[in-house]
């Protein structure tokens, strides 16, 4: 697979931060790659700087083996959905989405054929003649996607765009924009701090803290594999223990919990174990599975993602365990002992 | 709920009270009496009659109509400069300076406000006079042997009508830009839009209803205004006002004085309800 962006050991320093440090990456053609981080850790400036309204302090942005250096926005083959999606409220929605076609002096057939397929493939059809002030927060959305894809970019950035819109919309459009992404193969940047956006949508997550890039990978390994502390803490639920004492085979937690190590890190200071990890009531024939009890001290009933708040037996620490919504675990309550496993994998120590 | 109702409807008759009066008393009832003796002339025996004279003495006499629609055009004309030389000075107090910059700025802008009117057109008097501070700058230089005869003329009269009007359409269109997302026109840049299409496509259309409160303040100002035409103008730069000020307090024609006033108003109303359609303005939207 060949890369269509490559950033090479980007940097850009305001007046008294630096908001990006060192960042290294690349995206293959067709990719949906997100970059996961918390508010204010230089998202939006890494892709200010890929689009071209900002300049790099240090490194280079090369997109089809070109480097970007010197090159306006309006001549990059990138689009930006910006995070306020940035309509022109003054035009309808076909002349929103015709802007950048007009600026190619195309032949004004070919302009309402281009704008009517890409209005026909993110659903507003017949929406044309509708101001853009007039629409739903869904619709704005698309109308925005749309006014961007339709110039057929290279690369397509996209800025949380689904920050603005209610949770249950959100996770319609999720699976939507997955979807157009597929359909189109156009290649996605997308930035988000929304953990769920980013893993569900993506073939590649970096996930960004201080400007730095702690990993790059599939969701999937960031889920399972996190290789950095922050990694395991911020993708994810986790437990987080602080470890008093690690030696060859065991650990100790400051709590008093002592748990096999499984890996000989004999430097870890941190463990982290995921609620939905722990194993309930663990069948005799499991292996590499370290067992201990747990008493429950409250439920904290939440639908599909309840979980056990509890203290592990003979020690002083809490532990949260994901509470499967079925008949298995009906009769389960407040005070009650339970036998809990912990597969030696899912101890992720730093 | 009935004690609701009936208190809603006193606050409801407060409000409404002091604006009914202003709006009959000085609206309705003056323009009312206006009217009314613009169709009235003074018969032989000194009694008032009903009649069209005035209206056709304006249409009769060439002087009259003739500086009717000297006033109109030059009126619209102040009107496009004022934009023309107001519009980057709102952008640029808008989006291009510092705040602290374009408060300290826009306390400058305001200060032919705090003098008055007559101040400063005395102030460009002194300015462009035959033995003013230009002339005498540019002779001492040795540009010019001969004073350039600026003052007295349409030149100054513009001069002086621009500089008392300008503000008024600095800030309705400073209003409309700060509002203005700085992301349009990073959005018109990365569609590929060039300087000039982000100015005509992007940011002219967004101001346009700010441009247009603007101009119709700067329009009534300039073709009601009565200083500057009357003391920086010259003998050929009759304006309209004058000619209603001359049947009111030179030859004591009240009535003919209030046809023309009324004449005034019309075109003055016209013209702006012409512009609106054309512009494709909405009255409702510009006053907000
Ligand atoms: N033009 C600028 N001048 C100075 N500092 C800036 C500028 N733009 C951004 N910063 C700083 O850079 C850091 C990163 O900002 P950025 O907008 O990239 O964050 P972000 O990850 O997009 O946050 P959010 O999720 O809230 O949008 C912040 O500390 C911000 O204050
Ligand atoms: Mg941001």
């Amino acid at each position: 697979m060949n890369n269509i962006l490559e950033i090479k050991n980007l940097s850009k320093h305001f007046d008294d931060v630096t908001a990006v440090k060192n960042v290294d990456f690349a995206v293959e053609e067709g990719g949906f790659f997100s970059i996961l981080g918390s508010s204010g850790c230089g998202k939006t400036t890494l892709l200010r700087i890929i689009a071209g309204f900002q300049q790099e302090s240090e490194g280079d942005v090369i997109i089809r083996g070109q480097s970007m250096k010197g090159i306006p926005p309006e001549k990059r083959p990138v689009n930006i959905v910006f995070q306020n999606l940035a309509l022109f409220p003054m035009m309808n929605v076909r002349e929103n989405v015709a802007f950048g076609l007009k600026r190619q002096k195309l032949r004004k057939g070919d302009i309402n054929y281009k704008v009517n397929e890409m209005l026909e493939r993110v659903g507003l059809h017949g929406y044309e003649n509708k101001k853009v002030t007039d629409l739903s927060g869904g619709q704005r959305q698309r109308v925005a996607i749309a006014r961007s894809l339709v110039m057929n970019p290279s690369i397509l950035l996209l800025d949380e765009p689904l920050g603005a819109l209610d949770r249950k919309l959100r996770e319609h459009m999720k699976v939507e924009l997955k979807l157009l992404q597929k359909e189109i193969g156009t290649t996605f940047v997308y930035i988000t701090h929304d953990q769920s956006e980013a893993l569900v949508m993506s073939d590649k997550v970096a996930v960004m803290h201080d400007g730095q890039f702690e990993q790059i990978d599939t969701p999937r390994n960031l889920y399972k594999n996190p290789k950095t502390s922050f990694v395991a803490g911020f993708v994810g639920d986790s437990n987080r223990f602080e470890l008093q004492s690690t030696e060859a085979g065991s650990m100790t937690t400051k709590g008093g919990w002592t748990l096999p190590q499984p890996d000989l890190n004999g430097s870890a200071k941190e463990l982290y174990i995921r609620p939905e990890a722990l194993i309930l009531n663990p069948a005799n024939n499991l292996n590499d599975v370290d067992r201990f009890e747990v008493t429950i001290k409250t439920i904290l009933f939440d639908g599909s993602s309840t979980k056990l708040s509890t203290m592990v037996s003979g020690s002083n620490e809490e532990l949260l365990i994901s509470l499967p919504q079925n008949a298995q675990f009906e009769g389960i309550e407040e005070g009650h002992t339970l036998n809990v496993g912990i597969h030696h994998n899912d101890l992720k120590c730093f | 709920m009935r004690n609701n109702k009936h208190s809603f409807n006193i606050t409801f008759y407060l409000l409404i009270v002091p604006v009914l009066i202003w709006l009959i008393f000085m609206i309705v009832i003056p323009h009312a009496e206006l009217l009314i003796s613009s169709f009235q002339v003074e018969d032989d025996n000194g009694d008032m009659v009903f009649s069209f004279g005035n209206y056709i003495e304006f249409f009769t006499q060439k002087i009259y109509w003739l500086t009717f629609v000297k006033t109109a055009a030059y009126s619209i004309g102040v009107t496009l400069l004022a934009f023309i030389i107001a519009f980057p000075i709102a952008f640029y107090l808008t989006k291009v300076t510092s705040k602290k910059n374009a408060a300290f700025l826009m306390l400058l802008l305001l200060i032919p406000l705090w003098v008055g009117e007559l101040v400063t057109v005395y102030g460009w008097m002194v300015l462009l006079g035959d033995h003013g501070v230009i002339n005498h700058f540019l002779m001492t230089i040795g540009i010019i042997n001969e004073p350039i005869n600026m003052l007295y003329t349409n030149f100054s009269m513009v001069v002086g009508l621009l500089y008392m009007s300008m503000l008024f359409m600095v800030i309705p269109v400073m209003s409309t830009l700060q509002s203005m997302d700085d992301s349009l026109i990073e959005a018109a840049c990365d569609l590929g839009a060039s300087k000039w299409d982000i100015f005509t496509k992007i940011i002219i259309p967004y101001s346009m209803p700010g441009i247009t409160s603007g101009a119709i303040i700067v329009f009534m100002l300039v073709i009601g205004d009565y200083l500057a035409p009357n003391l920086l103008g010259g003998k050929n730069s009759l304006w309209f006002t004058e000619q209603i000020y001359n049947d009111f307090l030179q030859t004591f024609n009240w009535n003919e004085g209030a046809a023309f006033g009324f004449l005034l108003l019309m075109l003055s109303s016209g013209i702006i309800w012409l512009a609106l359609k054309l512009s494709g303005q909405k009255l409702e939207k510009v006053g907000a």
